[in-house]
């Protein structure tokens, strides 16, 4: 696995939008962007409404996961290239949840909505449709998805990694800055996380620091190469941008994004919080 | 659970008693600068949010008290804007100077206060600060 594998450039995306085998999807909360002009051809999928369970606070199970690829269109021989707006963030969360359900290839494009918008490449309010499939999904791969026990357990072993920015790790606010700061957990954050704020890893038109950047970073941040690791943010989207850092780009062992994330975490009856 | 707050629109709604608002608008050559990406950045120069500006140029942040610096970065350019926020409504404007740019090609329009993919949203709805964070 290396950068190339997981990762195409914008240019390269322009390229080829149309090709036979791929498949390009915008991801993002609010689909508003997509529905104003999206990529020639692409699909899009809903973070709230097409990737959370209706009721309860969890993934789709597998067979919605299923019957959501196949309406889509999308084969599981597919090469799936996703992009989204926030820097990614939604791209890279829905990039983890088709590796959770064993989508062999997936790319995300560097630098996602953002960047194509400033680069000011076209794109198509033109509806898409593609003829349905029928998709198979595999079990959800566990080893890639921490819950809340095994963060409690970890705390003081492995790299715990906060991905928020600095001011929601000591707790200042509680949320991202563009949202109000109303929320019903503690602030602060998981004893013995480091904080490597996401944005760290990202230039600021939303594109991926070089790994050698990147390694640099994680090593001048007391990043230990020996541990296994657990990311968390506040919802579970921010840490798979650095989930996708860490296991994609950079190739580390046994790193799992936590999607529960503050949001439990921090709502928890008698965990260890520190501040 | 997560809104996804419209940029732009009223404060009803929001406590300001409770919460510090940063909002404002970008502005270049005199207009309104639709589909800026701002992002505030806090104390020490670390990203804390970012959203895209509405229609009228619109972005608004909920942070806290203290020094915060916003940034913005548009196809027209960058500018930046140091605020030093109190609980309640604070409010900025951030101008993005011009810069020597390219003539547009003939005939090609310049588009310079829109986003790429020209109005992708109607003048009823703001623009967008999509997640959830």
């Amino acid at each position: 696995m290396s950068r190339t594998d997981v990762l195409v450039t914008a240019d390269w995306a322009q390229e080829n939008l149309g090709t036979p085998g791929l498949v390009f999807v915008e991801v993002d909360e609010d689909t508003s962007a997509y529905d104003g002009g999206h990529l020639e051809g692409a699909v899009k999928l809903d973070w709230k409404k097409d990737l959370q369970d209706p009721l309860r606070r969890d993934f789709v199970d597998k067979s919605a996961f299923e019957a959501l690829l196949s309406s889509r269109g999308i084969g599981n021989d597919d090469t799936v290239v996703l992009y989204g707006g926030n820097n990614n963030w939604f791209a890279a969360y829905a990039y983890w949840y088709f590796k959770l359900y064993g989508h062999q290839d997936v790319k995300l494009i560097d630098g996602g909505r953002k960047k194509w918008e400033l680069d000011g490449r076209p794109l198509s309010k033109d509806a898409v449709e593609r003829p349905a499939t029928q998709y198979t999904a595999q079990e959800p791969d566990l080893s890639i998805r921490a819950f809340r026990d095994e963060v409690v357990a970890s705390i003081g072993s492995k790299n715990i990694i906060d991905v928020r920015s600095p001011d929601e790790f000591s707790g200042k606010i509680l949320a991202p800055a563009h949202l109000p700061q109303e929320q019903a957990q503690k602030g602060g954050h998981v004893p013995t996380a480091q904080n490597i704020p996401w944005s760290k890893a990202a230039n600021e038109d939303g594109t991926f620091k070089s790994d050698e950047e990147l390694e640099k970073l994680y090593a001048e941040q007391g990043f230990d190469d020996s541990k296994a690791t657990i990311a968390y943010c506040r919802i579970g989207e921010r840490s798979s941008h650095t989930w996708f850092v860490l296991r994609e780009l950079l190739g580390k062992n046994d790193v799992k994004n936590y999607d529960g994330s503050w949001v439990e975490y921090g709502s928890l009856v008698g965990v260890p919080i520190e501040k | 659970m997560c809104g996804a707050p419209k940029q732009g629109g009223g404060l009803a709604g929001i406590d300001l008693s409770t919460q510090t608002v940063i909002q404002g608008q970008v502005w270049h050559d005199g207009a309104p600068v639709a589909g800026a990406y701002v992002r505030l950045l806090d104390g020490t120069g670390e990203f804390t949010a970012e959203v895209v500006t509405s229609p009228e140029g619109e972005f608004r942040f909920f942070a806290a008290p203290g020094e915060w610096k916003v940034r913005t970065l548009a196809p027209v350019g960058k500018g930046e804007r140091v605020v030093t926020a109190e609980v309640g409504l604070n409010e900025t404007t951030i101008v993005i100077d011009r810069v020597r740019r390219r003539p547009p090609p003939v005939g090609g329009g310049g588009r310079r206060h829109s986003t790429p993919g020209g109005s992708r949203l109607g003048p009823a709805s703001a623009g967008r600060g999509r997640s959830s964070g």
